[in-house]
């Protein structure tokens, strides 16, 4: 076979999670080799064993048919194996050639004075730049160029180090059509010099563009591999979603009752545009879409975390032009945010203190704090939630489930009655999972709104009244239950229109 | 906490450990030692209990008298959170079955305004639903087992025959991985099998205390059921069970 | 589950009790004191060590509102220029006729202004730390006392504003009780009102907090005007003492201020630590100081030992967690 790289059986744990179960992946010399997945299906666990950022359990890499051990970055990069990154990895003060030279630099002779010799580093960045038609001054601080450019930094970087394997991680993610227009023109190039490219992405039509193979993965395996030509879009979603699961979410039907939320026409710094939706009193709207989509930065501003926005919202019928956290918190607006992040808890403080600080004025006369009517608010939640620990217990030392449940106590505290939440169940236990659902159940029973804002999409899809898709800061559609599957989500979530 | 309810948990404690401690009561309510004094006071006075330096112990005589009504009593409360849940599930002009038990009964509570028709073989359900004018009572009839208000038997199994239920409720007083659901009697699930083959769903009810308990006779898996209501309190392996073999467990949590 | 209340109830143990920072603080001043009965025969007499207190209570007024600037993870540098320009305010506007009063009471308001400026800055422009806005603002302050009064010494206070400095109350000095009333106020403020809740909250987790709707900027401009304004207190206190001021006055306090915050254990990462650690070194250094003067010790040796305790103070966190490690080792053996 004349597979450049090869990848065999490779296999990979995390705990008594298998992350990835005996894959097996190849791609020729001068291949625009596509790898797509759900979240979590493993495809970045792979591309981070092929850059020497994971140890496989098990398995082989092969370059040009000869076994390698990639043990650590460094030895990668030795391979001419280089990963471009979703999020820029540059020095923003540093110009385009001292960041493609990093620790690099070319030195003049004699070398041992250490001296770096710049115009050869400048005539050689320019002569890349050039190559691939960019129109810069490679002495152009890097802050002053656009996102897209800067992945092009990136890429050059990426070259001059004689890469002829590229991982792109999502690279369209943040480029306008123009820039995606020379990106694919930059790609088209490398492939001329013989690079290999493994491109990640869950936009499928870009892959349609541009790929010669592609890969899905979906719970740690393979599902499928074959040449661009051979599949439709639709084949790829199927692939991707997998068999639809029995529905085993406890939905429970609550009457709805009047509008708590709308928004009309929000729009924000590019990154949101035009969103309108609206949620009754009782009803769960789940928002979802890939990273990057702008479903957490939607929450965000609508929490008063981002701002301004343009739009209007409008809370229990009352306009609001502009809003602050503090006012989202006074009118029952709450980010139940995802546990492992550092917004939800303050995780040296008790249980206690970590749920009344969302209103202290409840536990407290002329602004000193009761200590004991304070216990009993925690003592009261801690029993109503069935979070396993005592009042006083440090957070840090709960399980992931208790501490999204002690995230859900100081909201109640506060009398969130508009909640969104995000990644609801995500890293904890199936136990602590089936809480969840059912405290959201009593959370709509007893007249709050909820937001899900997840990426699970069975949770999605079992547990919401309405679900919107985000793709690229807009919604691609709001779908009743029952009307949409995860097959349908996927589709618009990866750019499909209706 | 009311006085009433830390009695009862007193009493609940006791059963289980045949003793108490004052100091470790109050903690454990959080109330100071005299209150917990009095309660073991009026404890004593109603013959439950024995006064000790610093506790009580059970006084065995009186279990023999009543057993275990406290522990009925205590759970009123989860009951009735399990009927509320319950309630959601039922739509207009649905045909439903009730099965005998006291978290059955809390159902019938919840649905007191609502326009369905309810199939039972329970007399204290039927009788709780008299005056309701939206419902359509339809009692199964049968043999009455002595000391309850349940009809079992030829008769009841012969009621059933021919109609369609939407959903049945079934109230089990076991739940374990090994034996399934259990009920009391053998009778009750003649009854219970004839249901399943008229009803287009079953759904599970049982309080939180019935997991991890066999009863005398066995209804069925645990996939007899793809709803099942109970409470938060439920063991962990449960929810983990239930969630991966696809059944919709439903839990009463309570912040109002 | 309510069964599990109790235990976490009994865990309380004795140990950890006496293994705080503060405990230690008590045996260091205690060790102090000893060693400077030893060393001076004048040193243990109660007149003199209340005579003492009062020579260095003017900065420890700073001292307190710092732990709360301090627990929020900034720094506030620009302290002692906040004390000279309020104090050269109010002795020109003396000198220029206004009451004595009201002359008071515009140091203050000078003081609490500067605040709270530096408050504004800080949470206004989120790029710049607390230390560079505080330390352009100290040179700013320190500027304009410059030019108010160039390079001269104002005074000439009437008789009665000498007390502050200088009276007794009942055998004991006025500052000691000023001191004392403002050190419970601030002790209450912080350890038990939703303000200081709030403030440690934002010491430990300042996204957390915003997340949890804390109105974070409002509560640091608050701080940081807490800040000025006792500077100001500082100012009438210093200025009392001295008779006069010039723009120079009470250069370095900042650094001494800082020092004894951080002696008392706050820790300058945020979040942590108690005002009672931060009076306690305000007398440590503050009797150490006075001992060594009476024994004649040079003021540079002084500043040496207390680089050593404060290197000292930022060990112990570490030194206490081998300590937890060890005690688990001999628990399991």
């Amino acid at each position: 076979m004349n597979n450049f790289l090869e990848m065999r059986k490779i296999t990979k744990q995390f705990n008594d999670n298998v992350v990835l179960d005996q894959v097996d992946f190849c791609a020729g010399k001068g291949q625009v080799h596509a790898l797509i997945g759900e979240n979590g299906a493993g495809k970045s666990t792979l591309m981070k064993i092929l850059a020497g950022l994971h140890m496989p359990d098990s398995g082989d890499i092969l370059i040009e048919g000869s076994k390698v051990a990639i043990n650590s970055p460094k030895q990668a990069q030795e391979l001419g194996i280089a990963m471009i990154y979703q999020e820029i990895r540059l020095f923003p003060d540093l110009n385009i050639t001292e960041n493609v030279y990093i620790r690099r630099e070319p030195m003049k002779n004699p070398r041992w004075c250490k001296l770096i010799d710049w115009e050869k580093a400048y005539e050689d960045t320019q002569k890349y730049l050039d190559y691939f038609g960019l129109k810069l001054n490679p002495r152009r601080p890097v802050n002053t160029l656009g996102m897209g450019q800067q992945k092009f930094v990136e890429i050059i970087k990426a070259v001059s180090q004689n890469a002829n394997i590229i991982i792109m991680d999502e690279p369209t993610a943040a480029l306008t059509d123009h820039e995606i227009d020379i990106l694919f023109k930059v790609i088209g190039d490398l492939k001329k010099l013989g690079v290999t490219i493994i491109y990640i992405s869950h936009r499928l039509e870009e892959i349609k563009r541009i790929a010669d193979q592609v890969t899905v993965i979906r719970d740690g395996k393979v599902i499928q591999s074959c040449s661009i030509d051979e599949v439709d879009i639709n084949g790829i979603i199927k692939a991707m979603a997998g068999k639809e699961l029995e529905d085993r979410y406890p939905k429970l039907k609550v009457k709805l009752g009047k509008e708590q939320l709308r928004v009309e026409g929000l729009s924000y710094g590019g990154k949101l545009k035009d969103i309108s939706f609206s949620i009754k009193k009782g009803e769960i709207l789940g928002i979802t879409g890939l990273s990057g989509s702008g479903r957490r930065t939607l929450t965000k501003v609508l929490c008063g975390f981002e701002g301004p926005y343009e739009g209007s919202l409008y809370i229990n019928g009352k306009l609001f032009k502009s809003i602050t956290p503090h006012m989202a918190k006074l009118n029952g607006l709450c980010f139940v945010t995802g546990i492992g992040t550092s917004e939800g808890l303050i995780t040296n403080a008790p249980i206690q203190e970590n749920v009344t600080i969302t209103n202290m004025e409840r536990v407290s006369k002329l602004g000193f704090i009761e200590r004991t009517t304070e216990a009993e608010a925690a003592k009261d939640l801690i029993e109503r939630l069935e979070i396993m620990a005592s009042e006083n217990e440090i957070v840090n030392n709960l399980s992931g489930g208790n501490q999204k449940k002690v995230i859900f106590a100081k909201w109640l505290f506060a009398n969130a009655k508009i909640l969104f939440i995000e990644e609801p169940t995500a890293g904890i236990d199936i136990g602590s999972k089936v809480d969840i659902y059912n405290i959201i159940n009593e959370l709509v029973t007893s007249g709050a709104s909820v937001v899900m804002i997840s990426s699970d999409l069975s949770e999605i899809v079992g547990m919401c009244d309405r679900v919107m898709v985000m793709y690229n800061g807009e919604a691609r559609g709001i779908f009743n239950k029952g009307e949409v599957s995860q097959e349908d989500i996927l589709y618009y979530a990866s750019g499909g229109r209706g | 906490m009311f006085a009433i309810e830390r009695q009862n948990r007193i009493k609940e404690i006791l059963y289980k450990e045949k003793r108490v401690d004052v100091f470790e009561l109050s903690e454990l309510f959080s109330v100071t030692e005299v209150t917990i004094r009095r309660d073991l006071d009026k404890l004593e006075q109603e013959g439950f209990l024995i006064k000790t330096y610093g506790g009580a112990v059970l006084n065995e005589e009186s279990i023999q008298k009543a057993s275990l009504p406290v522990s009925e009593d205590s759970l009123q409360g989860e009951k009735k959170m399990i009927g509320k849940i319950a309630s959601q599930m039922i739509e207009t002009g649905e045909a439903i079955f009730l099965s005998p038990g006291t978290t059955c009964l809390e159902i019938a509570r919840n649905i007191k305004d609502r326009r369905v028709t309810v199939v039972t073989n329970d007399l204290m359900i039927a009788y709780e639903l008299k005056d309701s004018v939206g419902i359509k009572v339809i009692v199964t009839g049968g043999d009455l087992i002595q000391s309850s208000s349940t009809l079992v038997g030829g008769f009841a199994l012969q009621a059933l025959n021919g109609i369609y239920i939407n959903k049945a409720f079934v109230g089990v007083k076991g739940v374990n991985f090994d034996s399934g659901y259990t009920v009391d009697s053998y009778e009750e699930v003649m009854v219970i099998q004839e249901v399943k083959k008229i009803s287009n769903e079953i759904i599970a009810v049982a309080d939180y205390t019935k997991f991890n308990r066999t009863a005398f006779a066995r209804l069925g898996d645990l996939n007899m059921a793809k709803k099942v209501i109970t409470n938060k309190q439920v063991p962990n392996e449960y929810k983990k069970h239930f969630f991966e073999h696809a059944i919709k467990l439903y839990t009463t949590f309570e912040f109002e | 589950m309510k069964e599990k209340n109790i235990i976490a109830k009994k865990e309380f143990n004795l140990k950890s009790f006496f293994f705080q920072w503060e405990w230690m603080l008590v045996l260091l001043f205690v060790v102090i004191n000893i060693i400077n009965t030893f060393l001076s025969p004048y040193y243990l007499d109660p007149k003199k060590l209340l005579d003492a207190t009062m020579t260095f209570l003017d900065k420890a007024f700073i001292v307190l509102p710092m732990v709360f600037v301090i627990i929020l993870a900034d720094i506030d540098i620009s302290v002692a220029s906040t004390v000279a320009l309020s104090a050269v305010v109010m002795a020109v506007s003396y000198n220029l006729g206004v009451p004595m009063a009201l002359a008071i009471i515009i140091c203050l308001l000078v003081g609490t202004l500067c605040g709270f400026l530096n408050g504004l800055l800080i949470v206004k422009f989120k790029e710049l730390s607390a230390v560079i806005v505080t330390l352009s603002t100290m040179i700013i302050y320190r500027g304009i006392a410059y030019i108010i009064l160039e390079d001269q010494a104002s005074g000439k206070f009437p008789a009665w504003y000498k007390f502050l400095g200088w009276g007794y109350v009942g055998g004991i000095p006025f500052i000691l009780i000023v001191f004392a009333v403002f050190a419970v106020v601030f002790g209450l403020l912080l350890h038990k009102t939703t303000f200081g809740r709030r403030v440690y909250a934002m010491g430990n987790n300042i996204t957390a907090s915003r997340f949890s709707g804390i109105q974070v900027d409002k509560i640091k401009v608050i701080v940081f005007t807490l800040t000025g304004f006792m500077s100001a207190v500082t100012a009438l206190f210093l200025t009392s003492r001295m008779g006069s001021t010039r723009p120079n006055v009470a250069s370095g306090y900042e650094l001494d201020v800082i020092a004894m915050v951080v002696l008392g254990g706050i820790s300058s990462t945020g979040g942590k630590g108690k005002l009672t650690g931060a009076i306690i070194s305000i007398f440590l250094i503050g009797f150490l100081r006075y001992g060594l003067g009476l024994k004649n010790v040079p003021a540079q040796a002084l500043l040496i030992i207390i680089g050593l305790l404060l290197i000292f103070a930022v060990m112990i966190p570490n030194l206490k967690f081998n300590f937890k490690k060890w005690g688990k080792v001999q628990k399991t053996s």
